[in-house]
């Protein structure tokens, strides 16, 4: 299947990530230290007049899994959730991201073939993101991620540089005194969810408000 | 402080950063206060200091533990973390080896050993291990459990049901277990799967009417059944009535949050539409 050419798409050189999906992803991974996490990334949906002109930023993050990683229905739930909320919303969903349970342990597994594929089928220019559990730090020095792409069945690397909004320095030390609060704990993701379900992991509302108020 | 040290110590929990906190903030200072209690807050700090990856306050309660208790097996247990901390696993694993030769009804050093493996990525040596010892302890809940993430993770789904089935049989009243079965199942796929999968989801949501989990496997499982072109339409009758009355109770239990404020009460709508045409 070939894929029409977006003009919104990804450039090949650069994929952006706003403040508010950095530091969910970063939260997520901070508040499960001992467990494979995974989620989805969103942006809004283009308008037709931004056509052409748009940079291609990752605008916000739903945290999704932190436990049965290898069953389905839980994953498959949630995803058909997050898509009827896109559409509420005007979002889509234009990457995923997982961490691994093993500090050592960074690379794709069939988990994440699997779940990129079936995202892969709405936007082939799904951005597959990876934590590198070792550059896992309450301070981090850089992103700690390693992109992918979709490509003929396979998960394979994709060369782009990450960069951190509004500014590489100021989104790492807001993610850092983030982790140092200890906001993580206000972090719900699907699981959660299903736990309480007033519990909101679509927004992240709480959350958001920590972010804004750190960042500003 | 002391109390809520000693509740963690009962009820096994892992707050590591607390413990670690408590420790920094008030305990390190006044452990003498603690009479005999002291030793085993010790060694409770000495474990979350390593989960923390926090080696000098480690090391310095192991040194004193060890002179305490020069002989211990518990302290050589600190020891072997220690060694697991520094990246010395080998050296983990032969005195973990040493230990079990020492003692073979021990079940703690087996199950460390596993975990290191695990966590060396060394999946297929762990399942040996994990299963050797199962042999052994058989009744050991948390190993059939660890074991069936382990097959999981390796997509043994067959082996995993062994295991899932394991835990039903020692804990039947247990939802989880059940649950967890029918999504090992869900997951397996085709009809005769599904069907079983279904049976799961019913079981766990008879032993806890509140678990999300439990009916969203029962929507999904009985959704994907009345959908399959190959069910006969006697059963598909039968399976759509599962869908609507788990609708039903999915729907009350969001409408009795706001979670779904305006405009989003039509997500769930859509939710269970475009899952049913997937089927």
């Amino acid at each position: 299947m070939s894929s029409v050419p977006d003009s919104s798409s990804v450039s090949n050189q650069q994929v952006n990530f706003d403040l508010r999906a950095f530091c969910k992803v970063i939260l997520h991974v901070t508040k499960y230290p001992q467990n494979p996490v995974n989620g989805v990334l969103l942006r809004e949906k283009r308008k037709d007049k931004d056509a052409g002109s748009r940079k291609f930023v990752i605008q916000d993050a739903i945290p999704v899994l932190h436990m049965s990683k290898y069953t389905t229905p839980m994953m498959e739930f949630a995803l058909t959730q997050i898509e009827q909320y896109c559409k509420g919303s005007d979002m889509e969903v234009v990457g995923y991201y997982q961490a691994n349970e093993s500090l050592k342990d960074n690379q794709p597994d069939i988990v994440a073939l699997r779940i990129s594929e079936k995202l892969a089928e709405s936007n082939p220019n799904l951005i597959v993101v990876m934590i590198n559990n070792d550059q896992l730090n309450s301070n981090l020095e850089c992103a700690p991620f390693t992109l992918y792409q979709v490509n003929e069945g396979k998960l394979r690397p994709k060369e782009a540089r990450i960069n951190l909004l509004p500014d590489e320095d100021g989104a790492l030390s807001t993610v850092s005194a983030l982790i140092q609060a200890k906001s993580y704990r206000h972090l719900i993701d699907f699981d959660n969810h299903l736990e309480d379900i007033s519990l909101n992991y679509w927004i992240n509302p709480t959350l958001n408000e920590e972010i804004e108020q750190l960042s500003s | 402080a002391r109390d809520r040290l000693r509740k963690w110590r009962d009820e096994n929990e892992r707050k590591s950063e607390d413990v670690v906190d408590l420790f920094i903030s008030y305990i390190g200072s006044n452990l003498s206060k603690l009479g005999d209690e002291k030793w085993v807050v010790m060694e409770q700090v000495a474990i979350a200091s390593m989960d923390m990856h926090n080696l000098p306050i480690a090391e310095d309660l192991i040194m004193e533990l060890k002179e305490r208790f020069p002989k211990s097996e518990r302290v050589r247990l600190l020891q072997i973390q220690r060694l697991n901390l520094l990246g010395r696993h080998e050296d983990a694993m032969k005195g973990l080896d040493a230990m079990i030769d020492r003692d073979p009804t021990n079940s703690v050093p087996y199950k460390r050993k596993i975990a290191i493996l695990k966590s060396l990525g060394r999946t297929t040596e762990a399942i040996k291990e994990l299963s050797e010892y199962l042999n052994r302890f058989m009744s050991d809940q948390e190993a059939w459990s660890e074991l069936c993430d382990l097959y999981l993770s390796e997509g043994e789904y067959n082996r995993a049901v062994f295991c899932a089935e394991e835990l039903v049989l020692h804990t039947p009243h247990n939802f989880f277990v059940h649950q967890r079965l029918g999504d090992i199942r869900y997951t397996m796929g085709g009809i005769e799967n599904l069907k079983l999968a279904l049976s799961y989801y019913s079981q766990a949501l008879k032993l806890n009417a509140s678990s999300m989990r439990s009916i969203f496997g029962l929507f999904l499982s009985a959704s994907s059944l009345s959908t399959n072109p190959r069910v006969p339409p006697a059963d598909k009758k039968e399976y759509t009535r599962v869908v609507t009355w788990a609708v039903d109770q999915i729907t009350k239990r969001y409408s009795g949050t706001n979670v779904l404020e305006d405009g989003k009460a039509e997500m769930l709508a859509g939710v269970f539409g475009a899952l049913q045409i997937q089927g």
